[in-house]
């Protein structure tokens, strides 16, 4: 079976003042219908641009992005239209990404508005109410204003936006990280839900580790533009093979007293994107280090059945590899 | 430290339209309220100009001349014999109609230019705002006798020229809110749904500029009082003996040391058309955005 | 032990137009010598206002201290003199706030700020207060020399170490941390929470750490209090909170996040959303969103009771719940 979304060397470089930001390195993967690939690393790592330039949002500089069989990056303006149809977003601040002046039943109009699937105004507002009540807002909210509604609930008015022209691929960025623990639940058995019922496919964009785990069936770990991990959700945090994997999944503090503690704290910071020397990006922060690593880039491999690591020492670092 | 606090306070949920919630911080603002109350008394008045009227504004009475206010004649006569108080009235209709026609025509073409230009930058906000950027150099009067010599003395002309004086300010301030708005994550999203660029900047990047728009337009309108009647009394706006405020003024110019009220009465209603119009403007500012106040 | 900080019935209320907030109803605490307490909570549950009461820096109007005691070392913070709050402040209770972007003067280098906290505090020359500024750059681990550079030039993470720096440098005896790590990613979260952990032990200073992350309290914490709508819904130390949670706001909040060391197909969301805190439900706050809510909770307010060894919940069904949690 060909995959959904087929993204092969995609690169995204911004042009600044002091040379070109390398926001995306050379980045490739698959998804299929109905799964959901997560997308870990810390802020300024690129994961946001990646997902902007799937969706056509900003152009990319280089590589290709199959979504069912039509090249994302090559299509003619109408053609994206359709595909903006199959392709939607989820974005972060549930604040910003909502016209103020809008009430909630115009905003979730807006995409039937822009895409001219309903006939009259009593069929779109039929679809409407529909909408809402697929992602759980009550009737009553159809003429609030966003700022008079909660977190929980704009972020709801997002998703329904989204779902409005029953893609079949739904980027989420950062969707939950916004609200409180116990609407961010909420939200999390919502996507799963529509999920299951819609076969949708997620990229599901977040620094959250513990909410990645939970529901991802893959994770790709990003760091500073470039790939480092990538695996199924659970033998990445059992198995992590990168050195980074390991340092940021026990930087997370867990909710147990009976947790054990070894940590490993990373020294250092992320250096600048803009012009990266050669060799591997993690090199300076990495404990494992030499002088390879500073020269040059390692290439992601499959050192276990579909787990890649772009890593020169992976077997050296990993006993059980051997 | 004290924003922290407040913006940690817990939102109260609000039952108001935002309409209703912009008139009720109005209403509380007690100069901009009397400011309004005097607009909708000259809007009115120049409206029902023709029954207020005690005689018609045109009728010369030689034998009346220069009479001082009395019972029959409340603001007096001019150097015709005609009433001032009736050339005032119909006078308000001539100086509103141009003004609105004036305003109306700046945003507008200022609302264009500024959200287009900020909404698609590159290039063509550069070229457009150094245009704008040398029409400002301009002393604003100058430029307007410049367009009205250029275009003529009717109503349409004279509120055509004050327009194109006032366009570059205008559109230099909606370009700002609007390069603030394009930065807004709801752009983005509504870019998401492949909606087109115009559909973008008609559908939120307008609407959202709306409440400076407001605020500018009755700032606005008080200026293009003073603008009109200034141009009046050069002789170039409106001509005798249509009646209108500037040039009721400006034929009281030569009587100003031997008959007071000519020149008193269309001076003070001129000044306080202004004042009301820029109390009204600075009162729906702060009611439109509390955070703005103090 | 030495109680530091014990704060009784306090009440803050924020009156506005439409209507009077409730914003902490009647919470007492109190912070021992040396120790960590924790103060859990969601968005508007009150966590901010208690921690700007104690300073006495709720913003008035339109917040107001309506009634309680905040003492500290045994003398009532809230009706001494704004000269002597002033010289408390900063010296001896300090506070870290969640924002490092905004907590730092763009205009002064970090050395500079700093140095004007000890001068304000201490009686000292300048250059000694510069020498305190680099000492407490260098105890955060920054080096010297950054102390000319100014707030921009350095990352997120370097500029809460220099928030924290500040914020020690008079030696206070207690720290309120309010999310101090919120804004930071995780890798860069765990490097400051090391450092404050280490460095508080060194100093011996007590702390107020503000969050919602059950993680950070539970690799912090010496004692818990979880707030919800204003109230302190539970307290206990560390153990009986993650042993023997009895809140059922509390449970909640445990089964609403996604487990690293578990597998959980789905997630148990407390349903329902915080209360308006301007329109408090009767009886019991959390009532409407309470799975194990009856009727008494609706009409009467549950007392604070004690389950033993110190362990508080206010809640009329807690022995009952946390048998039953206990059973699971």
């Amino acid at each position: 079976m060909a995959s959904l979304l087929e993204v092969k060397n995609l690169k995204k470089y911004f042009s600044v003042s002091k040379g070109f930001l390398h926001a995306v390195d050379d980045i490739s993967f698959s998804i299929e219908e109905g799964q959901t690939l997560g997308v870990v690393g810390e802020s300024g790592c690129g994961k946001s641009t990646l997902g902007r330039t799937l969706l056509g949002l900003i152009p990319a500089t280089d590589g290709t992005i199959m979504f069912e069989g039509h090249d994302v990056t090559k299509v003619s303006r109408r053609q994206r239209k359709e595909l903006q149809k199959e392709m939607q977003f989820i974005f972060q601040d549930p604040f910003s990404s909502l016209d103020p002046r809008m009430t909630v039943s115009e905003l979730i109009a807006e995409p039937l508005e822009v895409h001219h699937v309903c006939r009259n105004k009593k069929e779109r507002q039929q679809r409407v109410t529909e909408l809402m009540e697929t992602v759980g807002l009550a009737e009553r909210f159809e003429k609030s204003y966003p700022h008079e509604l909660d977190g929980g609930r704009r972020q709801r008015i997002g998703i329904a936006r989204a779902l409005a022209m029953n893609p079949k691929f739904i980027i989420c960025d950062e969707p939950v990280s916004a609200l409180d623990v116990s609407i961010q639940a909420q939200i999390l058995n919502l996507l799963q839900d529509l999920q299951e019922s819609k076969n949708l496919a997620y990229i599901f964009i977040t620094h959250d580790l513990s909410v990645v785990r939970h529901i991802s069936d893959r994770i790709m770990v990003m760091y500073l533009g470039c790939m480092v991990e990538m695996s199924a959700s659970k033998e990445l945090f059992r198995y992590p093979l990168h050195p980074y994997t390991k340092g940021l999944i026990s930087a997370i503090p867990i909710p147990s007293i009976y947790a054990e503690k070894k940590r490993v704290i990373m020294q250092g910071e992320l250096v600048s994107p803009i012009n990266p020397k050669p060799g591997c990006r993690f090199a300076p922060r990495c404990p494992y280090a030499t002088d390879k690593c500073r020269q040059e880039i390692p290439v992601a491999t499959e050192v276990m059945p579909g787990h890649l690591v772009a890593c020169h020492y992976v077997k050296e670092i990993n006993e059980t590899l051997n | 430290m004290i924003r922290k606090a407040v913006s940690s306070q817990p939102k109260v949920r609000k039952r108001r339209g935002r309409f209703a919630e912009t008139a009720h911080r109005l209403s509380k603002n007690i100069p901009a309220m009397c400011a309004l109350c005097f607009v909708v008394l000259l809007i009115m008045s120049a409206v029902f100009a023709p029954y207020l009227a005690p005689y018609d504004y045109a009728k010369q009475d030689l034998t009346q001349k220069f009479v001082t206010p009395n019972l029959a004649h409340p603001l007096g006569t001019d150097n015709f014999g005609r009433d001032i108080l009736s050339r005032l009235l119909f006078g308000g209709r001539i100086s509103l109609l141009v003004s609105v026609m004036a305003v109306a025509m700046s945003v507008g073409g200022a609302l264009i230019v500024g959200s287009a230009v900020g909404y698609f930058g590159g290039a063509l906000d550069n070229i457009v705002m150094r245009i704008l950027d040398v029409f400002m150099a301009i002393p604003g009067m100058l430029l307007t006798i410049v367009f009205s010599v250029a275009l003529g003395t009717t109503l349409f002309d004279t509120a055509l020229a004050i327009a194109l004086t006032s366009i570059p300010a205008l559109a230099r301030q909606l370009r700002a809110s609007t390069l603030l708005i394009r930065d807004q994550e709801y752009i983005e999203a509504a870019k998401s749904f492949g909606s087109s660029h115009w559909r973008i900047i008609w559908k939120h990047v307008i609407p959202n500029t709306l409440a400076p728009v407001i605020v500018q337009t009755s700032m606005r309108l008080g200026e293009a009082i003073l603008a009109i009647s200034g141009m009046s009394i050069l002789g170039l706006g409106v001509q005798p003996p249509t009646p209108e405020w500037g040039n009721i003024l400006a034929s009281g110019q030569e009587y100003i040391r031997t008959y007071w009220p000519l020149i008193t009465f269309p001076g003070i209603l001129i000044g306080l058309a202004m004042l009301s119009f820029n109390l009204l403007g600075d009162g729906l500012r702060d009611a439109m955005d509390p955070r703005l106040k103090k | 032990m030495d109680t530091i900080l014990e704060i009784k019935d306090l009440t803050i209320e924020y009156v506005t137009e439409e209507g009077t907030i409730h914003a902490v109803n009647h919470i007492n605490l109190s912070i021992e010598e040396g120790k960590t307490v924790g103060l859990v909570g969601e968005t508007g549950s009150g966590k901010t206002t208690t921690a700007l009461g104690i300073l006495n820096l709720v913003p008035s109007p339109p917040g107001q201290i309506v009634s309680g005691e905040i003492l500290y070392h045994g003398e009532d913070l809230l009706k001494m003199s704004k000269g002597d709050i002033q010289l408390i402040r900063g010296a001896d209770i300090s506070m870290i706030f969640q924002d490092p972007m905004t907590a730092l003067n763009p205009v002064h280098t970090v050395g500079a700020q700093i140095a004007e906290v000890v001068s304000l505090h201490q009686d000292c020359s300048k250059e000694e207060a510069w020498n305190r500024a680099e000492e407490m750059l260098e105890l955060v681990g920054i080096t010297r020399e950054r102390s000319h550079e100014y707030p921009h030039q350095f990352s997120g993470g370097m500029k809460q170490r220099v928030v924290i720096a500040m914020a020690l440098a008079c030696n206070p005896t207690l720290l309120l941390a309010d999310e101090p790590t919120t804004a930071l990613d995780v890798t860069i979260q765990a490097q400051v929470l090391e450092m404050i952990n280490e460095l508080k032990n060194r100093l011996n200073t007590s702390m107020l750490l503000i969050t919602h992350d059950l993680g950070i309290v539970a690799e912090t914490c010496d004692n818990v209090a979880i707030m919800y709508a204003g109230e302190i819904v539970e307290y206990g130390t560390l153990e009986q909170m993650f042993t023997r949670t009895a809140h059922p706001y509390t449970l909640g909040l445990f089964e609403s996040i996604p487990r690293l060391d578990t597998d959980t197909n789905r997630l148990r969301p407390i349903p329902g959303l915080m209360p308006d805190p301007a329109n408090l439900p009767k009886g019991c706050a959390f009532q409407p969103r309470c799975p194990y809510a009856q009727e008494k909770c609706s009409k009467e307010k549950p007392l604070t009771r004690d389950l033993g060894e110190g362990h508080l919940v206010q809640c009329h069904f807690a022995k009952e719940i946390g048998i039953e949690k206990r059973r699971d």
